[in-house]
């Protein structure tokens, strides 16, 4: 008899965290010698009257459990479309399941490669560009030039009627002092808190630490503050006040986080003594 | 089809991919085929696959691979990354042949990642290559060597140049230097054209094209600190003096003079003032 891998999910999740928007978190446990640690590998379900999206798929291992949670949570209707930031395995795995389980739905984003990837979900690709708005009922998602991204066809979205923006990898960030691995990671009981909830706050070196591991180009590329200034202008011109990352905690207090993930950001950098 | 690159040792395997804009690595308006490659080191009975290919060219690969090693035969597998390009096929490999030894980076376990992939008895060969990290964030080979057979090893390392989590491979049997997502370059005019760069073939390869190839995944390039990049691979490579360069995309570089020549190209491409 095969195993069944689920991944753990919090029970703190799925929460709502804004009009429309549901945080589903499958938390994947590392087990150190005196401890168990966690790591966020969110999806987000943006609801509206007559449609819904979900963004980024989880990875295959946590599937049976996303899947249970969508039953709950769409209550009996069908997921209308999927946006999935970018083609890693935490962002894209479920796809086919998703297709399987869901034969309508629109795989919408920046879906080049996907034919190469998911053959047999071709039909069901519908390529969008940043600007491009998908109506759910009340609520729209708006496609968002990614302005953090390691792979080059990687977006970000945006909820206006929440205020919610979806980073994919940006703005991820560790906020324990003595972490050993690269994936963003917290304690049980943490899962389902924001940043304005969390007892200790992130450190600059927690951030500089994901930076230049996750975004490896960080420690070669001095650019920090011109990347985090168009973030912010972003932030602005969008009326952003919550920011959705795929792995960390969904942050409730952007004001706040930005300074340190930028220290952190230009902490990542190699060379201060070369030119940029 | 698959091509053999040195006699009972060395084999490239995978189909072409069309440029037709729906392709996200290579640089606008690249027009022609890429090939995708998965590469099979054979050591007696021993076989080691680099790479799975691409989930579009499954049927090719497999059975290629069933040509290669027998059907339902054994084979290990090593991924330079735990991309889409690099893994897709993990699953239906492992529906038709024994994957003996799995060698991945990375906290995720790829048996995890597929349907039909949870089983305790795959899971538990599966051996990660990037365990140990330093305070800073890096990545460090673990399992530094790969034995294929007795007596012949695929020499690992996590390389300076890159992108997302990836690996490089060294094979001294062959002089064969696995480099997964960089010197991607070679594209072919027709998807039935030479896929290897070597001696006989002419060889119109430009700066421009190297840098647009490197620079369409490694976008971050144009605007970094390249030096030590350039340093690190001038040393790989005169460590090394490869034969063959073997990327996951793209045509395979075959012979001394052409690596020697490809490796200009793309030290010039990390240097973008000149491109």
């Amino acid at each position: 008899m095969e195993e069944q891998l689920v991944e753990t999910m919090s029970s703190d999740l799925p929460r709502s965290v804004a009009k429309g928007v549901t945080w589903m978190s499958s938390c994947l446990p590392f087990h150190l010698a005196d401890r168990v640690i966690h790591g966020h590998n969110s999806t987000y379900l943006v609801q509206g009257e007559h449609s819904s999206i979900l963004v980024d798929t989880g990875n295959p291992s946590s599937w049976p459990i996303i899947s249970s949670t969508l039953d709950e949570l769409l209550d009996g209707r069908e997921l209308t479309y999927v946006f999935p930031t970018h083609p890693e395995l935490p962002h894209t795995g479920n796809l086919p399941r998703l297709v399987e389980k869901y034969p309508n739905i629109q795989v919408v984003g920046d879906t080049r490669d996907y034919h190469l990837f998911y053959p047999q979900i071709v039909p069901n690709l519908h390529a969008k560009v940043p600007g491009d708005k998908v109506d759910l009922g009340g609520q729209e998602f708006v496609v968002v030039e990614a302005l953090i991204r390691d792979l080059p066809n990687t977006q970000w979205g945006f909820a206006p009627g929440a205020g919610v923006l979806f980073t994919a990898d940006g703005f991820c960030y560790m906020h324990r002092p003595e972490l050993d691995d690269e994936d963003p990671v917290h304690l049980p009981g943490e899962c389902g808190l924001t940043t304005g909830e969390l007892q200790v706050p992130i450190a600059v070196e927690n951030a500089a630490f994901f930076t230049g591991s996750a975004l490896y180009w960080a420690r070669f590329a001095n650019d920090a503050d011109a990347v985090y200034d168009r973030v912010l202008h972003l932030i602005d011109e969008l009326g952003v006040t919550s920011v959705a990352p795929t792995h960390g905690n969904f942050i409730s207090n952007i004001r706040d986080v930005e300074p340190i993930i930028r220290a952190g950001h230009k902490r990542a950098y190699r060379y201060e003594t070369a030119q940029p | 089809m698959f091509t053999s690159l040195h006699a009972d040792k060395l084999t490239v395997l995978g189909g072409n991919i069309p440029l037709d804009g729906r392709v996200s690595w290579v640089p606008q308006g690249a027009t022609g085929f890429q090939p995708s490659n998965a590469y099979l080191l054979t050591e007696g009975t021993s076989n080691l696959l680099v790479d799975s290919g691409l989930a579009v060219h499954s049927e090719e690969i497999l059975d290629d691979l069933a040509e290669l090693i027998g059907e339902g035969g054994g084979v290990s597998i090593f991924f330079t990354r735990s991309e889409m390009d690099c893994v897709s096929n993990l699953e239906p490999i492992a529906g038709r042949f024994d994957i003996e030894r799995l060698f991945t980076g990375g906290v995720i376990n790829p048996f995890d990642a597929f349907d039909d992939l949870s089983r305790m008895a795959l899971r538990g060969r599966r051996h990660q290559i990037d365990a140990h990290r330093t305070e800073e964030g890096d990545s460090l080979a673990r399992a530094a060597e790969i034995e294929i057979a007795p007596g012949r090893v695929l020499q690992v390392e996590s390389p300076l140049l890159r992108l997302l989590p990836t690996f490089w491979g060294w094979d001294k049997e062959t002089g064969t230097l696995f480099t997964s997502d960089t010197f991607t370059h070679g594209v072919m005019d027709r998807p039935d054209g030479q896929r290897i760069i070597d001696s006989t073939v002419e060889d119109t390869t430009t700066v421009e094209q190297v840098a647009g190839h490197l620079y369409a995944k490694y976008e971050w390039i144009p605007r970094s600190t390249c030096e030590p990049l350039r340093e690190w691979l001038q040393d790989k490579f005169d460590t090394l003096d490869p034969e063959i360069i073997a990327p996951s995309r793209g045509c395979v570089l075959k012979g001394r003079d052409v690596v020697r020549r490809h490796l200009g190209f793309m030290l010039d491409a990390l240097t973008p003032q000149l491109v």
